[in-house]
């Protein structure tokens, strides 16, 4: 054990003088990741039905809510999130009361995640047949019938699956908003790794952020093939 | 049962315009009955199918089901009726991620207890001949076994009427001649109205009490089966009678100069068709007999329709001049169809 401890001590020496402040890190850009992926991944959905069943041809169409919801999403896409992250300063101050730490990043990162995951949920529910709702539609189904017993549940896979690409995304915008204060591995590997010069602690960063994204991956994978039955 | 009066349907085009997809038709279909609907591609018969059950709203007139008005529902009301009028497709669009029994099961989920439902499912596929096909994926069965599944599913909640869009389109024949067949048996058996929409004669002939012929958005022709196709009185009904008969081949083989068809001088080709139901005569025999001409078969397609022959003959009569007139006068009088096709020697023969 401390033979290992000794081996790290050598190789990753400013690591190794901080784990505690390593492991901080990680926790919170999980913290992070979770709150604002939860987030996002409730009001995405919603914002992906929606636009899929208010479309011109939709199961309810309502080309009002369409357009805005798709102007919109168009909006908050165009934006590059580090230009999207200073811009959103007040609101997050106002909603949460301040604009840096985690706390501070939660919002920034629900906007830069909504309109992508949005567009991942509006081309998962494109790939269900237009026949088989229109059976659904024949047999009475009610919208709500038709949203949760055939949209959601024939593309469950793809919804797995634009889960998995928007988490992944989620975790690169995490690091882009620790590099600003918001703590995390970002803020870890710029102020220590960059900032202090200490390149066994960027490449121990990028370990771990490539680590994770696996893990995500190999998570998204099987659920996809779980839900493909 | 069904009652369509004056339906439109006209769809924006790329152009700018406007389609016409469906003018003014109207169209009743007796309970119990079979109502085939015929056309080309592109003629409205999907369109005027969905006009049915509301999937497509008619831009005017009204539509009754059951004597009630559903082009006067509300939309609770008319997803309650809806239920009453199963359909199914020419893709089948069951639900990939349900098992045969979770399709056949999706219509009744709120309706009922669990014990019910399971009772009611498995009455159902048990009907359509697939009770131990339950627990596949549509992915792991045959066209025509997902067919038969869509079948069940639609017949869920017990509906008066059946609409059929294409529902054999895109299987084999054999497999085609075998849902067509249990259609039938839950016409008979359940008293279902049914209407099936196809471009297929075959499949009109096999199971249809009536048929509509439609051309352009239109009904050209209505009528029970045996009268449309023994007497068509529009072109688009002869083109498809001719596309399962091969009465029509005889101007191919003319047009070839096929040795079958070379006339000595003096013979002529003629069509005949079978237009009444009482043809039950031996008529070539009576006319070799009675007025002394030859008749050479050539060819003939005649099948029975509700119990009579339908179709006809091509044959090749020879003999003097004013019998083969007298002969077939005889025939026309015995309400046969006569048509000389051909009274050209071929040249080189002569
Ligand atoms: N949803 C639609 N939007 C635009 N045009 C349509 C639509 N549905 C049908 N049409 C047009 O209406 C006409 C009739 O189509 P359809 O009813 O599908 O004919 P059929 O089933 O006899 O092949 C065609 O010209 C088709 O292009
Ligand atoms: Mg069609």
């Amino acid at each position: 054990m401390s033979q290992t401890a000794a081996l790290l001590e050598s190789i990753i020496p400013n690591v190794a003088s901080k784990w505690p402040v390593y492991f901080r890190s990680i926790a919170e850009t999980m913290v992070m990741v979770g709150i604002s992926g939860a987030i996002a991944f409730a009001i995405g959905l919603t914002l992906g039905v929606t636009i899929t069943i208010t479309r011109p041809g939709g199961v309810m169409p309502r080309p009002l809510v369409y357009h805005t919801i798709d102007k919109l999403v168009n909006f908050f896409r165009s934006i590059p999130f580090i230009i999207l992250l200073a811009a959103l300063i007040p609101l997050t101050r106002f909603v949460v009361g301040t604009a840096i730490g985690v706390k501070g990043a939660i919002i920034p990162l629900v906007f830069g995640t909504v309109p992508f995951f949005t567009r991942q949920i509006e081309a998962a529910l494109a790939e269900v047949d237009a026949g088989v709702i229109e059976a659904a539609q024949s047999m009475g189904s009610s919208t709500t019938g038709i949203v949760f017993r055939v949209y959601l549940k024939e593309s469950l896979s793809g919804i797995a699956r634009g889960t998995t690409i928007t988490a992944i995304n989620l975790i690169g915008l995490s690091a882009m908003a620790g590099a600003v204060g918001a703590g995390g591995l970002g803020d870890f590997a710029i102020r220590y790794g960059h900032q202090r010069n200490q390149l066994d602690v960027t490449y121990v960063t990028v370990l771990t952020l490539v680590l994770i994204v696996n893990i995500i991956q190999a998570i998204g994978n099987g659920a996809a093939r779980c839900a493909r039955k | 049962m069904i009652v369509l009066q004056n339906i439109s349907k006209s769809f924006p085009s790329e152009g700018g315009g406007s389609v016409e997809a469906v003018r003014n038709v109207s169209l009743r279909v007796g309970k119990g009955e079979i109502q085939g609907v015929i056309g080309f591609s592109g003629a409205g018969k999907s369109t005027l199918v969905r006009c049915i059950n509301l999937l497509e709203r008619p831009d005017a007139g009204e539509v009754f089901v059951g004597g009630v008005e559903l082009t006067a529902l509300s939309d609770g009301d008319l997803r309650a009726a809806r239920k009453k009028i199963g359909m199914i497709f020419q893709q089948f669009n069951l639900f990939a991620s349900r098992t045969a029994w979770g399709n056949v099961a999706y219509p009744l989920q709120y309706s009922m207890t669990r014990a019910d439902r399971a009772e009611k499912v498995a009455a159902l596929l048990r009907l359509v001949g697939l009770e131990d096909k339950g627990d596949a994926y549509p992915s792991q069965l045959s066209g025509g076994q997902k067919q038969r599944v869509a079948i069940a599913r639609a017949l869920a909640n017990e509906p008066s009427v059946l609409l059929c869009d294409e529902a054999t389109s895109a299987l084999d024949p054999q497999t085609t001649l075998s849902i067509l067949r249990l259609l039938k048996e839950l016409n008979v058996k359940l008293g279902l109205t049914i209407v099936v929409i196809t471009h297929e004669m075959q499949v009109v002939k096999e199971i249809c009490d009536r048929v509509a012929v439609m051309e352009n958005g239109e009904i050209v022709e209505e009528g029970d089966v045996f009268s449309v196709f023994a007497a068509p009185k529009k072109q688009i009904t002869r083109d498809f009678i001719d596309t399962t008969s091969n009465l029509s081949k005889i101007h191919a083989l003319i047009a070839e100069r096929s040795p079958l068809v070379r006339l000595k001088p003096g013979e002529r080709i003629v069509r005949l068709r079978y237009v009444e139901k009482n043809v039950s005569e031996a008529l070539i025999s009576t006319i070799s007999r009675k007025f002394d001409v030859n008749a050479n078969i050539i060819f003939g397609d005649i099948e029975f329709l509700g119990g009579a022959p339908i179709g006809g003959l091509i044959i090749i009569v020879s003999g003097q001049e004013d019998r083969i007139e007298s002969a077939l006068s005889f025939l026309r009088s015995r309400n046969v169809s006569v048509e000389v096709i051909s009274d050209e020697p071929d040249r080189r023969a002569a």
